[in-house]
């Protein structure tokens, strides 16, 4: 595994910024950032990044790395997650990146798309079933908040579902046709 | 000579109400607002898209438990990253309880108060409602009547704008409604096996203060019709929905008459030297800590139904030793609120060629049914339920992964229907609030010791009301996926139905009540109530709509009163 613990906010917010580009992030941020240990979900952006990118793919209407899930998700394990949350899902991550890729001895971002779909195919099987691994707990969480991070950008509400900001009017019958797709909210 | 002809303790739901009709009277008005000003502008959060909310619209976990621990727990479903400033941080403002009884004070300090955030629901108590006690030996007798209250229902759901159907019913008057909210396909199919299955029960679109057919009076206001989003809880940049800040208290200022002062948290109330009546209130300004008095002919707390009693506690004196117009030593006694607890989410089949279009405000409603008239169960009282339905949507916690799973969350899952009781709970004197003997807020206050508790009968409506909606839904031939039933009633704490009330109860008897029929208080003849502390029972129904019809009712018994020079 090639996991590393991140010193502090700071450097996390660097590595951020690595991957979002610095004009994304507040420009006060680095310079605010406070010294203190955030664990090590950042460790292994590639793993992070392959996995959105299989979880949910582009399609047509643009998948999880075209909505910036992974950019998203790191800021809210800066911003909105508790420790305890954020330790967890750099666990959760490290778990992960094992158990996806070490069969291969390749990284999960190495795979071909096939390969890296048929593993985690596999992967969510076994979370789902009635004998689960102790990893599916964890996986199932990281995966709900990663799909959640998905519909709720533009990407996924407005282009893969359906989203209305002001409907205006209130139609409880609405026929379903074969082109009817989800509301986001 | 006083500064004001009345002064208004309060800026929400019922405290614009008396302002609006007290400077509609041509009385000169101070409302003091004990929190921040409200700026539409910037303080409403309705035209951010869903994708541009700050951490998916979430509090940050640890402001989440530092800050809003109690807040989050009882309104959950309301309490947003992007309206935050619309709820107290629990952390500045502390209440203690005994460590077994658990009480959720969910509040707002702001001008409107909880009126920007309700959940709209604006039903009539019922004419039999104002005979439970009576008919049960419970409390005290209701002072008034049905009758008594209902041209001013009337009254208040023209201005506030009530959408709701007719339905020819004692058990859930009738009123000026506008036209409702259509029921969903599944909603219409439970109302009708409803209607053909029990002669007591009924559905109805919940009546809900959203304008759908807005008047001339209403526009006037600036006030336009709902346009179905579902954002209330974030200010409404329509003035859609009915609140203090969208409809009474502009009209109020209109005037001319109203002058309002925020950050002005009410110390105690000052009286003549008898003791009978009001000439002042002593106010701490919230950001400098200085004390100053404002004077009036008239007072009208509207705290809401914990403060208002606290103001009185506090306003002790030589005179008052109890706390003031508290001869009766019912003040901050029988706190109500509505329990709840019992509930079911079923899935409906039969509409999958049906979807839907907006998002509606509220949902569908059935009233209470039992011992309506007549005691025809071992409990007292009963309970109604609020529901809705919905297809189900997109899940990150479902089987696949890929284009598989986002296939699956293309497409709208099944029809989902649910119910939640809402039980009417007994006054008990038992249940009461004091102020703390020991601790104080940060401006020096007693914190609010809340000491309260359900009993019996609340326990044995839920456990009714739990078997009634299992039933009613498998019998309609629903698919029950989850409900009290199965997973276990666990009665909610009080305080979690955001109805809390009757702190200060109306009644005939000057020796067991604090207000009289008019919400005066026996004691102290320039002082009205008319919150939440007013109520005599608490009913099943959602209490806002009442609290507008006493307050409006009381504000014009007081202008007749100084008019007639009787005050």
């Amino acid at each position: 595994m090639t996991t590393r613990l991140l010193a502090n906010r700071r450097e996390v917010l660097a590595s951020v910024a690595s991957i979002i580009g610095a004009a994304a992030l507040p420009a006060t941020a680095l310079a605010e950032a406070p010294a203190s240990p955030i664990g090590s979900f950042l460790t292994d952006q590639r793993f992070l990044t392959a996995f959105c990118d299989t979880l949910i793919p582009r399609g047509e209407a643009g998948g999880a790395v075209a909505a910036k899930v992974p950019q998203t998700f790191i800021q809210l394990m800066i911003e909105w997650a508790s420790a305890e949350r954020r330790q967890r899902f750099a666990t959760v991550l490290e778990e992960l990146a094992e158990a996806l890729s070490h069969s291969s001895g390749k990284h999960y971002a190495e795979l071909r798309p096939a390969e890296r779909l048929s593993r985690l195919q596999a992967l969510d099987a076994q979370a789902y079933s009635s004998d689960p691994p102790d990893l599916a707990s964890g996986y199932r969480d990281l995966k709900s908040l990663l799909v959640d991070i998905y519909y709720l950008s533009e990407v996924g509400a407005t282009r893969e579902l359906r989203y209305e900001e002001t409907p205006g009017r209130w139609n409880p019958r609405e026929p379903v046709t074969a082109d009817t797709k989800t509301w986001v909210v | 000579m006083s500064d004001f002809d009345a002064i208004v303790v309060g800026s929400g739901m019922s405290g614009g109400w008396v302002a609006k009709e007290l400077c509609e009277r041509g009385l000169k008005v101070l409302v003091l607002e004990r929190g921040k000003d409200i700026d539409p502008a910037s303080d409403y959060s309705d035209q951010t898209p869903v994708y541009e909310r700050t951490h998916l619209d979430r509090l940050t976990e640890k402001e989440r438990a530092q800050h809003y621990p109690i807040q989050t727990r009882a309104a959950a479903y309301a309490v947003k990253e992007s309206n935050k400033h619309l709820w107290v941080k629990d952390s500045d403002h502390p209440y203690v309880t005994p460590d077994d009884k658990p009480f959720s004070w969910v509040r707002g300090y702001h001008v409107g108060g909880r009126s920007l955030t309700w959940w709209r629901a604006s039903f009539r108590l019922s004419p039999d409602d104002f005979l439970g006690n009576q008919r049960d030996g419970i409390g005290v007798d209701w002072p008034i009547r049905y009758d008594d209250l209902a041209p001013w229902y009337d009254h208040v759901e023209r201005f506030a704008g009530v959408s709701g159907s007719r339905e020819d019913n004692d058990t859930l008057p009738d009123g000026v409604f506008q036209p409702a909210f259509a029921l969903t396909g599944p909603e219409e199919a439970f109302q009708q096996w409803v209607a053909a299955s029990y002669a007591d029960r009924f559905v109805t679109p919940t009546r809900t203060a959203n304008l759908t057919a807005p008047t001339e009076e209403q526009q006037a206001l600036g006030r336009g019709r709902c346009q179905v989003r579902s954002l209330c809880v974030h200010g409404c940049s329509y003035g859609a929905y009915f609140s203090a800040n969208s409809a009474t208290l502009p009209a109020a200022k209109r005037t001319g008459n109203l002058t309002l002062r925020t950050d002005a948290i009410v110390h105690s109330l000052i009286t003549d030297a008898p003791g009978n009546r009001i000439t002042g209130v002593r106010v701490i300004d919230a950001k400098t800590k200085e004390h100053s008095v404002f004077t009036s002919r008239i007072l009208f707390l509207n705290a809401s139904a914990i403060a208002s009693a606290l103001i009185l506690l506090q306003s002790a004196s030589d005179q008052h030793p109890d706390g003031l117009a508290n001869s009766s030593d019912q003040v901050g006694r029988n706190v109500m609120d509505h329990v709840g607890g019992a509930y079911a989410v079923a899935n409906v089949s039969g509409f999958d060629d049906l979807y839907t279009f907006g998002r509606r405000p509220n949902g569908y409603y059935m009233p209470r049914y039992t011992n309506v008239g007549r005691r025809d169960r071992a409990f007292l009282r009963g309970y109604g339920f609020q529901g809705n339905s919905w297809r189900a949507g997109w899940s990150g916690d479902r089987p696949g992964v890929g284009e598989e799973l986002k296939e699956k969350n293309r497409r709208p899952g099944p029809w989902r229907i649910s119910a939640t009781a809402f039980g009417e709970v007994l006054p008990n004197p038992k249940n009461r609030v004091t102020p703390h003997k020991t601790k104080v807020d940060r401006w020096g206050l007693p914190l609010p010791y809340i000491d309260c508790q359900y009993g019996d009968n609340e326990l044995a409506l839920m456990q009714q009301a739990s078997k009634d909606i299992h039933a009613m839904f498998t019998q309609a031939g629903f698919k029950v996926v989850e409900s009290s039933e199965t997973n276990g009633l666990k009665l909610w704490e009080p305080g979690r139905g955001i109805h809390e009330m009757g702190t200060a109860r109306m009644g005939r008897d000057p020796s067991t009540s604090v207000l009289n029929r008019f919400n005066q208080a026996h004691d102290v003849e320039n002082l009205f109530i008319t919150d939440g502390a007013a109520m005599t029972s608490s009913a099943t129904q959602n209490p806002s709509l009442t609290y507008m019809a006493l307050s409006a009712r009381a504000a014009n018994h007081a202008a007749d009163l100084l008019e007639q020079s009787i005050l």
